[in-house]
C-alpha cells in the first residue's frame, strides 16, 4: 500500500458533481434536487452564498424534518399518517421556505492531503455521512461516508 | 446578433470618447440617443417607402414617372440621414456605407435617366402577331388590340402597327431628336402662349418632314397586305395613336388624334398627323408637368382596317357602380362607334346581368337621329338615321348576349375590368377596336375583383392576418422552426412561420406562399416577399398550430383567406397579370426596385455583414438598423455619469439603481437625488419592472458593492474571469430611460445582464435586446443555465443565440402590446434565473426549471 492510497484524494468528488444550491432556493427545489441526483448515490445537497462560500449542508434527515414537522409531531402523540394528510398539513408552505432554514451548520471540513483515516474518524464524530474538502478556503469537492467505508474495508480484508 | 463581443471583451474595452469628462457624458448620451430615435423612424419610413414602390410595381396601380421620382428621393434621403445618424451614434465607424450607399444611387439615378428603351423592332407589324408584352414596340393601345386577337382570338380588323422604332427612325432620319428635346426643356409649360408657339413650331417642324424611303415602303407593303387578306383593294383604314404612355391612363386618354376612313393615299400624311398629335400644347404640358423623360416622348400608330359599321358601341365589362356584381354595360349607336363615345347622340343602353348561367337584360332605346358613316371617298359624314331604325333597338338579344360574352372573356383575360368599344359591320360580323382598363373607384378593389371573398363549399382553414404580398398559391404547408427545417424546406412548399424574421428570405425562392402566425408587413421579410411576387399572409395568430406538415392548402393572400386542398377556381385567378405589368412605367419601376430591394444581407452571421457588402438600398438599411441596436447597446456599456446626472431609483427591490433620463422619462424632470418608480414614465421600463416585481425574488439581500466585491474577488471559482471584470462590480447599476426607451443593467455576483428596448405606436421601431452572461459554477452548469435560459426566451419569442457562456437575445417588429408582454416575461426571468447556475445539477434541473418558470410566467401572463 503506497501513501497515496492514506490520502482521500483520490475519494474527492469534484463539486461540479456533486449538488449544491445557493441558501434562499426553496425546500421545494432542494427536494427536486435530491430527486433527480438519487441515482448517482448523492444524497445532501451543499448550500452556498451567492459568492460561493460554503454556509451549510441539506441532508436528506433534514429535508424530511422541513418537510413533515406537524406530521412527526402527530406521530409522537399515536396518530396515525395518511397521504392526505401529508398534503394537507401545511406542506406547500414548508416548501416554499428558504433551505437556510433547514440545513446544519458544516461544522469540519477536509484537506485533499488528509488521510482516510481522519476521515472517518470526522465522520463519525460529527455524526455526519459527507465532508466537504477545502484547498485555498474553496470548496473542491466532497467526500462521503460510503467511499470512505469502502476503501477502509479494502484494506482491511487485505490484511 | 453580428458582434459576438463576449462580456469581458466589451468591459475591457477601452471607452471612447474618454476626453469628455463625466458631466458631459450624459449630454453625449442624449445626443446619441437622440440620433438613436431618428435612425429607427427613418428606418420605418425608408421601409414603408419600399413597400410602396413595390406594391406599385405590382402593376395593379396606377402611377406615372414622377411618383418613381419623389418615392425615389424620399428613399434616398432617409438613408442618408440613416447613415449620417449612424455614423454620429459610432463616432463614424460606419463611413463605408457611404460608398455602397452612392454606388446605389448612381446604379438608380442611371436607370432613371436612362430612356424607356425603344426595342429594336421591324418598322411595322401585323396586328394579329401583336401581344400585350409589345406595348414599346406597338403602344398600349395597338398592344392590348393585339392581345385580343393573339391570346383570345377574338375578332379584330385587319391590320398592322407602325412601330415606335419606325418613329425613331423617321425622327432620326429627319434629325430633329435634339431640336425636339431642347425646345421641349427649355419651354416654361405656365406660359400658354410660349406653350402654344413652340408646339405649334416643332408641329409644323413634324409635318414637314419626310418619311423615310424605307418606312414609306414597309408601311406600303404592310398596307397592301391587309388589302389581300380582305380582298379589297382601295381598302380605308382608320389610323390610330397609341403611344407607350397611353396605357398609363390617367395620362394621355384622348389625347392623340386617330383619323379615319383613311384612303390609300393619306395613309402616309396621317401617320405624320398622328404623331404630331403628340406635340399638341395639353400634350406636351402633360408630358412635362409629370416629369417625363422628353427622349422617351415617342408614338406607334396603328393601321386598321376601316369597319363598315351598321352599328358600333362602347360597353364596360362591368358596371362601375356595381363592381361587386355581374353586370355589364353596352352603349350603342347606328353608324360609327365615334358618337357614341363622345356622347354627341341619344345612344341605347343595355344592362346586362350574367348570373349561374342565365343572362338578364335591361335596355333602354335612345332617340338617336343622326348617325356618322364612313364617306366612299374618303374620311366621315354625318346623316340621318334612316327611318326605319328610328327608334328601333340597334343591338338584338343575340348580339347583346355575344358582346357581353366577350366582355366577360376579355375581363378574365386581363384581370382588371374593362372598357372597350366594338363595331358591328354589314354582315352582321362583330369587331372590336380598342379594349383598356376601366376605370373604378377603388384600386384596391380592382384586380381582387373576380375572387369571391370566400369560396364557396371549400373549407377555410385561416381566416385572418394581414396581406403582406397579394397573390394565390396553392402547395403543401412545411413549417419552419429550426435551421434543419429550413435546409429540408422542398420546392414549392407553403412557408408557414411562428416570426418573419429575415433568415427565412432565402427560402422565398423555393415558397409557393408564406404564412406567419406573426409578423411585420413592413418588415425585411415582407419586402423580400414582394421582390419575389410570393403570396404572403403575416399575422394569422394561429397558422403554426392549425396547419400540419404535409397538408396541401391553398393560400389566397388577397382576400387573406387559406382552404384546405387545391382552389382551382382561386389559382386561374391567382395567376392573371395585373393590366398595367407590361407598361414602361412599370417595367422601369422593377428596373429601379433591383437596385432598392433585393437583401444581401439576411444573416448577421455572416462575414458579409458589413458596409461593403450592401448592394441595395436596403441591405444599407438592414445593416444600419442592426448596427445602429448594437452601438447603443454598446454605448451604454461604455458610459459612465455623474452623480449629478443620476438619481437612485427608490423601490422595494433588491437590487440598487441608478436612473438616467434621456428624453421625458421621467415625471417632472430629472431634479432631486432620489425618483420613484412611479415617477418613471417610461413605457418599456414599466413593462419589465412589472415582470421583474410579478413574482416575489427570494435572493439575497442588496449588498454595498464595496463588500460584495471582496466577496466576489475572494471565492471567485473561474480564472477566466477578467480583471476588468471586478472593476464593473464597483460600478453602479444604470437605468437610461426615454418615453419610448429603456436600457437596464443588473449585476449581481457573477451574473451580468443588460435588457434595451424601444417601443413605439409604430411596431417597425420596435424591439427588446437582451444579453445574460457570467456565473459562478462550474462550466457545465453554467452551460446549462444558458440552456434554461435560451429554452425559456425561445418559449416565449425570443431570438435566441449562445456564445459560450453569453445569450443574446432579441425580439422585434412588433406591436406594442406584445412587445410589453414579452418584457414583462423577461423582467420576470432575469430576476428569477440569475443565480440559478448553481442548482443546474444535469439536464433533469434544466427541465425542471423549465417548467417551474413557464408555468410561473403563463400564471401572470393572459
Amino acid at each position: 500500500m503506497t501513501d497515496k492510497h492514506d490520502k482521500i484524494e483520490d475519494l474527492i468528488i469534484p463539486l461540479s458533481d456533486y449538488p449544491h444550491m445557493p441558501y434562499w432556493g426553496t425546500l421545494r427545489e432542494a427536494i427536486a434536487q435530491l430527486n433527480v441526483t438519487y441515482e448517482t448515490g448523492h444524497h445532501t445537497v451543499l448550500v452556498f452564498d451567492e459568492g460561493y462560500k460554503l454556509v451549510g449542508m441539506l441532508s436528506r434527515r433534514n429535508i424530511l424534518k422541513g418537510l413533515v414537522p406537524k406530521i412527526a409531531d402527530q406521530y409522537s402523540e399515536g396518530i396515525p399518517i395518511f397521504w392526505d394528510a401529508l398534503l394537507e398539513s401545511g406542506t406547500e408552505k414548508q416548501l416554499a421556505l428558504p433551505i437556510k432554514d433547514f440545513m446544519s451548520k458544516v461544522k469540519s471540513s477536509m484537506d485533499s492531503k488528509d488521510s482516510l483515516l481522519k476521515a472517518a474518524y470526522i465522520l463519525l464524530e460529527e455524526n455526519t455521512v459527507v465532508l466537504p474538502v477545502m484547498e485555498a478556503e474553496k470548496v473542491i469537492g466532497v467526500v462521503r461516508m460510503d467511499d470512505i467505508f469502502h476503501e477502509i474495508t479494502n484494506v482491511v480484508l487485505k490484511l | 446578433m453580428a458582434k459576438f463581443l463576449s462580456i469581458f471583451d466589451f468591459f475591457s474595452k477601452n471607452r471612447r470618447n474618454k476626453i469628455l469628462n463625466d458631466e458631459d457624458e450624459k449630454e453625449l448620451f442624449v445626443e446619441r440617443y437622440r440620433a438613436f430615435r431618428e435612425i429607427l423612424k427613418n428606418n420605418h419610413q425608408v421601409l414603408m417607402t419600399m413597400g410602396d414602390m413595390q406594391e406599385k410595381a405590382g402593376g395593379a396601380y396606377l402611377f406615372d414617372k414622377a411618383y418613381i421620382r419623389s418615392s425615389n428621393s424620399t428613399l434616398l434621403s432617409g438613408i442618408e440621414k440613416i447613415i449620417g445618424q449612424l455614423n454620429l451614434l459610432s463616432d463614424n465607424r460606419y463611413t463605408g456605407l457611404m460608398v455602397s450607399f452612392q454606388k446605389c444611387m448612381a446604379g438608380i439615378q442611371h436607370l432613371l435617366e436612362s430612356r424607356i428603351s425603344i426595342p429594336q423592332t421591324g418598322c411595322t407589324k401585323d396586328l394579329k402577331k401583336i401581344t400585350k408584352g409589345d406595348i414599346a414596340s406597338a403602344g398600349g393601345k395597338i398592344a392590348n388590340l393585339g392581345e385580343l386577337a393573339s391570346a383570345l382570338d377574338l375578332p379584330i380588323p385587319p391590320g398592322f402597327v407602325i412601330t415606335t422604332w419606325a418613329y425613331k427612325s423617321f425622327i432620326a432620319f429627319n434629325q430633329i431628336q435634339d431640336i425636339l428635346v431642347d425646345e421641349i426643356k427649355r419651354l416654361d409649360i405656365r406660359n400658354y402662349d410660349a406653350l402654344r408657339a413652340t408646339t405649334d413650331k416643332i408641329q409644323k417642324k413634324i409635318l414637314n418632314s419626310t418619311i423615310p424611303p424605307e418606312l414609306e415602303n414597309e408601311i406600303l407593303d404592310a398596307y397592301r397586305a391587309i388589302c389581300h387578306v380582305t380582298g379589297q383593294d382601295q381598302l380605308k383604314v382608320a389610323v390610330r395613336s397609341s403611344a407607350i404612355h397611353e396605357d398609363i391612363r390617367a395620362s394621355f386618354a384622348g389625347q392623340y388624334i386617330s383619323a379615319l376612313n383613311v384612303t390609300a393615299d393619306e395613309i402616309l400624311d396621317e401617320y405624320k398627323s398622328v404623331i404630331t398629335s403628340q406635340f399638341s400644347p395639353r400634350a406636351i404640358f402633360y408630358f412635362k408637368d409629370k416629369k417625363f423623360n422628353i427622349e422617351n416622348m415617342s408614338m406607334a400608330v396603328g393601321v386598321l382596317a376601316m369597319v363598315d359599321a351598321d352599328v358600333s358601341g362602347i360597353m364596360y365589362s362591368r358596371d362601375p357602380a356595381k363592381p361587386d356584381e355581374h353586370y355589364s354595360l353596352i352603349s350603342a349607336v347606328w353608324g360609327l362607334g365615334e358618337y357614341a363615345v363622345g356622347g354627341v347622340v341619344s345612344a341605347d343602353y343595355c344592362s346586362v346581368l350574367t348570373e349561374n348561367g342565365g343572362i338578364n337584360i335591361s335596355l333602354e332605346c335612345g332617340d338617336q337621329k343622326v348617325m356618322m358613316v364612313t364617306n366612299p371617298e374618303g374620311g366621315t359624314d354625318e346623316v340621318e338615321v334612316p327611318r326605319d331604325k328610328i327608334g328601333t333597338p340597334c343591338l338584338d338579344n343575340d348580339q347583346i348576349k355575344d358582346l357581353a360574352a366577350i366582355a366577360e372573356k376579355i375581363e378574365d383575360h386581363f384581370g382588371f375590368p374593362q372598357d372597350i368599344e366594338w363595331s358591328i359591320d354589314k354582315k352582321k360580323r362583330i369587331y372590336l377596336l380598342q379594349s383598356r382598363p376601366l376605370r373604378i373607384a377603388s384600386p384596391a378593389l380592382r384586380s381582387g375583383m373576380k375572387i369571391p371573398t370566400a369560396v364557396k363549399g371549400q373549407t377555410i382553414l385561416i381566416n385572418k392576418g394581414k396581406v403582406v404580398c397579394r397573390g394565390v398559391g396553392a402547395g403543401n404547408v412545411h413549417i419552419v422552426r429550426s435551421e434543419e427545417d429550413m435546409a429540408n424546406f422542398p420546392d414549392g412548399g407553403i412557408l408557414v412561420i411562428r416570426h418573419s424574421h429575415p433568415e427565412f428570405a432565402v427560402l422565398l425562392k423555393k415558397a409557393t406562399a408564406v404564412i406567419s402566425d406573426v409578423g411585420t408587413p413592413l418588415g425585411h421579410l415582407a419586402t423580400v416577399a414582394r421582390e419575389n411576387n410570393v403570396p404572403a399572409i403575416f399575422n394569422t395568430e394561429n397558422a403554426t398550430k392549425i396547419l400540419v406538415n404535409g397538408m396541401k392548402v391553398t393560400v389566397d393572400a388577397v382576400y387573406a383567406n387559406v382552404y384546405k386542398g387545391s382552389v382551382d377556381e382561386l389559382l386561374r385567378q391567382g395567376k392573371k397579370e395585373d393590366d398595367f405589368s407590361s407598361s414602361p412605367v412599370v417595367k422601369q419601376l422593377r428596373e429601379i426596385l433591383k437596385v432598392i430591394t433585393p437583401l444581401n444581407l439576411t444573416d448577421p452571421r455572416s462575414p458579409s455583414f458589413n458596409p461593403s457588402g450592401c448592394k441595395t438600398l436596403h441591405d444599407i438599411t438592414r445593416f444600419s438598423h442592426e448596427m445602429a441596436m448594437q452601438e447603443m447597446f454598446d454605448l451604454t456599456k461604455d458610459s459612465n455619469f455623474s452623480e449629478r446626472s443620476a438619481r437612485r431609483l427608490v423601490a422595494e427591490f433588491p437590487l440598487q439603481w441608478w436612473v438616467i433620463d434621456l428624453e421625458d422619462g421621467i415625471e417632472g424632470g430629472s431634479r432631486g437625488k432620489t425618483v420613484k418608480i412611479d415617477q418613471i414614465v417610461s413605457i418599456p421600463m414599466h413593462a419589465l419592472w412589472e415582470g421583474m416585481i410579478a413574482v416575489p425574488w427570494k435572493g439575497p439581500p442588496p449588498v454595498d458593492t464595496k463588500g460584495f466585491l471582496s466577496a466576489m474577488l475572494k471565492a471567485s471559482m473561474d480564472p477566466s474571469i477578467d480583471p476588468a471584470v471586478s472593476k464593473r462590480f464597483a460600478d453602479r447599476n444604470y437605468i437610461l430611460v426615454a418615453r419610448n426607451f429603456c436600457n437596464i443593467s443588473a449585476r449581481l455576483g457573477f451574473h451580468f445582464s443588460t435588457t434595451e428596448t424601444f417601443i413605439d405606436e409604430e411596431e417597425n421601431q420596435n424591439y427588446i435586446s437582451f444579453v445574460f452572461t457570467g456565473g459562478g459554477a462550474d462550466d457545465g452548469r453554467k452551460s446549462r443555465r444558458v440552456k434554461l435560459l435560451s429554452r425559456l426566451l425561445e418559449r416565449f419569442d425570443f431570438r435566441v443565440t449562445v456564445r459560450s457562456h453569453t445569450v443574446f437575445a432579441r425580439i422585434e417588429g412588433y406591436k406594442p402590446a406584445f412587445m410589453k408582454e414579452r418584457l414583462k416575461v423577461l423582467g420576470h426571468i432575469i430576476i428569477h434565473t440569475r443565480q440559478l447556475d448553481m442548482v443546474m445539477y444535469n439536464d433533469k434541473m434544466v427541465d425542471w426549471y423549465y417548467k417551474e418558470i413557464e408555468k410561473d410566467i403563463l400564471s401572470f401572463f393572459s
